[in-house]
């Protein structure tokens, strides 16, 4: 028993224990560096989630499925190029009706598990999609379609629910076996998600609770990549993160000061730029956020680029109409917001808000005031808020952060409370950053989801810009109707857009030359980054 | 050990199990009734990022489709009677049957838990007895303020700095996982990879088990028994080893037992830093994605090594001490 040695000689046998313990663990650490063709990197998502029904590889960045299109790398300052990937050459619109758009299928392309890939697997992944059974989470992404039907051999047609003008960004979805779609049900159910069956260079070889590992596929009809494994591990937590990178892994996501710091000694930072943005709702319903005057001047009072700065540690960009540099032509830098305080406080002055003796606000007995609510646990969002309300302050305008739970966000609620919303899930196309945020059809009750126009703004010339947009085929023409929407909403704005955050990604300078980055949407992981590319990657 | 020792603990055992079963209804009752109570929505949490983009009409077709909309008794009765039968279910966090998750994730949880206490027990009843024989001295002085000091160290900074010291500085140990990437499961590497992660979960539980052991030690050094040995004239080592040891473990054992669930509270902090495959990690992600089901059979995984735990407590000190009556 332990108890009848004595305490000394007892300290001793557990040091001697420990020694010989430490002793075990004398290896060499894990040096993954070391494998050539291999690279392993930590993601903050849970392994293994491998259905393109539930978004996995939504946009090209899977590396065992692939998509019709895929985002186009490198093309980061605007909306990248939709590249065919098991489409041959873009989709075309059946007898001009932008409502029914044909594609090509490649030819010659087989899954991993063998069988041919044909327009029926792309038909049967769409239709699943859209079809209530499966209960697809991404099913909102595309309300657009109707449904898809085999038209011929290698020919596929898609029949929309309205015309619809930029059709090939809207086909970036994973494509899965038809096989595997057979039998409908909750799409979390289905094998695909541990047992992936995809086109794409890499195929799964181990699914563990701690690793995933990917290993490149014989019989890919396209250029076998040349990282021959990719090792995908799991933590949460950034700050874990940063530590074991040093140890066993090559590369992971860490937000822009961490990068910085961890970022030496055979390691570098890769930025990739993002819509990925954040602004705050101004909701009609309230009689303070609501008035045109406060919401302009709320617009020309806050310091984005101070935001851009301090917060996003540089790492952003400021944002006014939900329109950026990225949308190209259909961007116009002269209807953003510059930063002009006293031009702020004259629009109040002018509006009949006269400065209290606490330096509040007020017309016709009512303060400038209203509760801003935003989520405590997301820094970034708390962060905001609280540059928002010490400017909106300095202008005159009191904003009462109010921190709450998703739960709380109900329609009601959101109808009369400003918001610190976050938005660009699908960036890929200006219609759908602006259209359901600002058309004032989803300003009506029960219509879209109830972030879809949260102010219930009503702008009767917005409406038309963006009407006109969607079904414009003409790139010259939609980028002027773009244009109009900016100069008509910087005229009566309807919430306050602040900024769009990148993506940091920190990696081992091991020997890999890689391309530049795609444009990302919110999601981001270690899908994206420079490992969006991983197949096409080459050794110095 | 006397057989009359051994057959109380038998029905100590059979008491504490019948009591279990009742224990176990009415916990997992109530951890389906507080999940249901929490801010959480497990629609979002299957919506992911996607879920802005739908209607409350929508949502509530989605709901219903999942089976979310049922309530929270209902999902339990669901639960109780396919888990009687040993369905246990499908976790919705994990997009697995929750026997699969428990197959993939509790053997590596109780490997990592078994090696968290064998350290923390070795550890405090070396530092425990050294601080408690010779209460006021300079070892005692100095194990007593480590013990403090770690104690108000949350075990989160302790493990980050185990890492940065012994992972990424000294390099003696892998940071993270069960294996070096890309490797296979072996027991070696396996072994490697355990090391530093149970040393971190043994060390967080040290101030309460050595603190608790030398008060147990200080108190017996002064009672009348010690007392009276001493004055008896018996060597200073056998009124210790025969006397203040088994004196004080009684208490010790109980305080071991108590905590036992703190082993996997302090996994759940281990297993993420270090990427550890274990239910710790899941315990979180379940009760987040209110996954019904998951979370359920967790707490109940839990309730029963308190049970076992105090269990094992009390069968121990009946063990040592033979004045000791237990439930009686």
């Amino acid at each position: 028993m332990l108890f009848h040695r004595r305490p000394s000689r007892l300290l001793v046998t557990s040091l001697v224990t420990f020694s010989a313990a430490a002793l075990v663990g004398c290896g060499a650490p894990g040096a993954s560096g070391g494998a050539p063709d291999r690279f392993v990197v930590i993601d903050a998502e849970e392994l293994g989630r491998f259905n393109p029904l539930t978004g996995h590889g939504g946009n090209g960045e899977s590396k065992i499925y692939e998509s019709l299109y895929r985002v186009a790398e490198g093309q980061d300052d605007r909306i990248p190029d939709a590249v065919p990937v098991l489409a041959e050459g873009a989709p075309e619109p059946v007898d001009g009706d932008l409502g029914h758009w044909r594609v090509k299928t490649r030819k010659g392309v087989t899954f991993s598990d063998g069988t041919p890939f044909g327009p029926e697997d792309v038909a049967a992944t769409y239709n699943a999609v859209v079809d209530p059974k499966f209960a697809s989470p991404i099913a909102a992404n595309f309300d657009f379609l109707r449904t898809a039907q085999v038209a011929g051999p290698d020919t596929v047609d898609f029949l929309l629910n309205g015309a619809y003008g930029d059709v090939p960004h809207r086909l970036f979805l994973a494509i899965a076996p038809s096989e595997s779609l057979a039998a409908p049900g909750p799409a979390d159910k289905l094998p695909l998600g541990d047992h992936p069956v995809g086109t794409g260079p890499y195929a799964l070889t181990e699914l563990r609770p701690d690793q995933v590992v990917l290993t490149a596929r014989d019989g890919y009809w396209g250029t076998k990549p040349q990282v021959k494994t990719f090792v995908v591990r799991r933590t949460d937590d950034e700050k874990a993160r940063a530590a074991q990178l040093a140890g066993s892994a090559d590369g992971t996501r860490l937000s822009p000061a961490l990068a910085r710091a961890v970022a030496k000694d055979g390691y570098r930072t890769v930025v990739s730029k993002a819509n990925d943005w954040l602004g705050v709702t101004l909701p009609s319903g309230n009689p303070v956020a609501g008035d045109a005057a406060v919401r302009l001047a709320l617009n020309l009072g806050v310091d984005r680029g101070a935001m851009v700065r301090d917060i996003l540690q540089g790492e952003g960009t400021p944002v006014s109409t939900l329109v950026t540099p990225l949308f190209g032509d259909a961007y116009d830098p002269a209807q953003d917001f510059t930063f002009d305080a006293d031009r702020a406080r004259k629009v109040l002055d002018d509006a009949g808000w006269r400065v209290g003796a606490d330096g509040i606000r007020q017309r016709d007995g009512r303060r400038a005031q209203f509760d801003v609510a935003y989520y405590p646990t997301e820094t970034l969002r708390r962060d905001l808020t609280m540059a928002t309300v010490s400017d909106a302050k300095k202008i005159g305008v009191e904003m009462k952060p109010v921190a709450v739970e998703k739960s709380t966000m109900t329609p009601q609620y959101l109808a009369g409370t400003a918001f610190l919303l976050g938005g660009g899930g699908q960036p890929y196309t200006v219609d759908t950053q602006l259209y359901p945020k600002f058309h004032s059809r989803y300003a009506a009750k029960g219509v879209g989801s109830k972030w879809d126009n949260a102010s219930d703004y009503v702008n009767p010339e917005v409406d038309k810009a963006l009407e006109a947009a969607r079904v414009e085929r003409d790139p010259a023409k939609r980028a002027k109707l773009y244009r109009d929407f900016q100069a008509a909403y910087h005229a009566a704005p309807g919430m306050l857009a602040l900024v769009s955050e990148n993506h940091v990604y920190v990696l081992r300078d091991n020997g890999w030359q890689f391309g530049a980055t795609a444009l990302e949407p919110h999601s981001h992981g270690v899908a994206w980054g420079p490992w969006y590319s991983l197949a096409r990657w080459t050794r110095k | 050990m006397t057989r009359s020792r051994r057959a109380r603990i038998g029905r100590l055992a059979v008491r504490r199990l019948l009591f279990g079963v009742p224990l176990v209804l009415v916990v997992s009752l109530a951890a389906f009734a507080l999940a249901s109570a929490s801010p959480f929505d497990p629609l979002d949490a299957y919506l992911g990022g996607s879920g802005d983009g739908y209607t409350e009409a929508e949502r509530e077709v989605l709901r219903h489709t999942l089976g979310l909309d049922q309530s929270w008794i209902s999902a339990w009765w669901h639960w109780i009677s396919g888990a009687v039968t040993g369905d246990f279910g499908y976790s919705r966090a994990y997009h697995e049957p929750v026997a699969q998750v428990l197959a993939e994730r509790l053997g590596w949880t109780a490997l990592l838990g078994f090696a968290g206490s064998v350290v923390a027990v070795v550890l405090a009843c070396a530092l425990g007895i050294t601080a408690g024989l010779r209460a006021g001295g300079f070892a005692d002085k100095v194990i007593s303020a480590i013990a403090v000091v770690l104690q108000a160290v949350p075990p989160f900074i302790v493990a980050l700095g185990a890492v940065l010291l012994f992972a990424v500085t000294l390099r003696l140990f892998p940071t993270s996982g069960l294996t070096d990437p890309g490797e296979p499961i072996t027991a070696a590497s396996a072994a490697r990879h355990l090391v530093l992660p149970a040393l971190v979960l043994g060390v967080s539980q040290v101030p309460w088990l050595a603190l608790g052991l030398r008060e147990a030690i200080t108190g017996a050094m002064g009672s009348d028994a010690v007392r009276g040995a001493h004055a008896r004239g018996l060597p200073t080592r056998v009124v210790h080893s025969g006397h203040v040891l088994p004196m004080a473990s009684a208490p010790f054992f109980a305080l071991i037992g108590g905590r036992l669930p703190e082993l996997l509270v302090g996994a759940t902090v281990v297993e993420t830093v270090f990427a550890w495959p274990g239910l710790g990690d899941a315990t979180v992600d379940s009760a987040r994605a209110l996954d019904f089901p998951l979370l359920a059979i967790v707490t109940v995984l839990t309730v029963g090594l308190v049970v076992a735990g105090n269990l094992a407590a009390d069968a121990a000190a009946i063990a040592v001490d033979p004045r000791i009556e237990a439930d009686g």
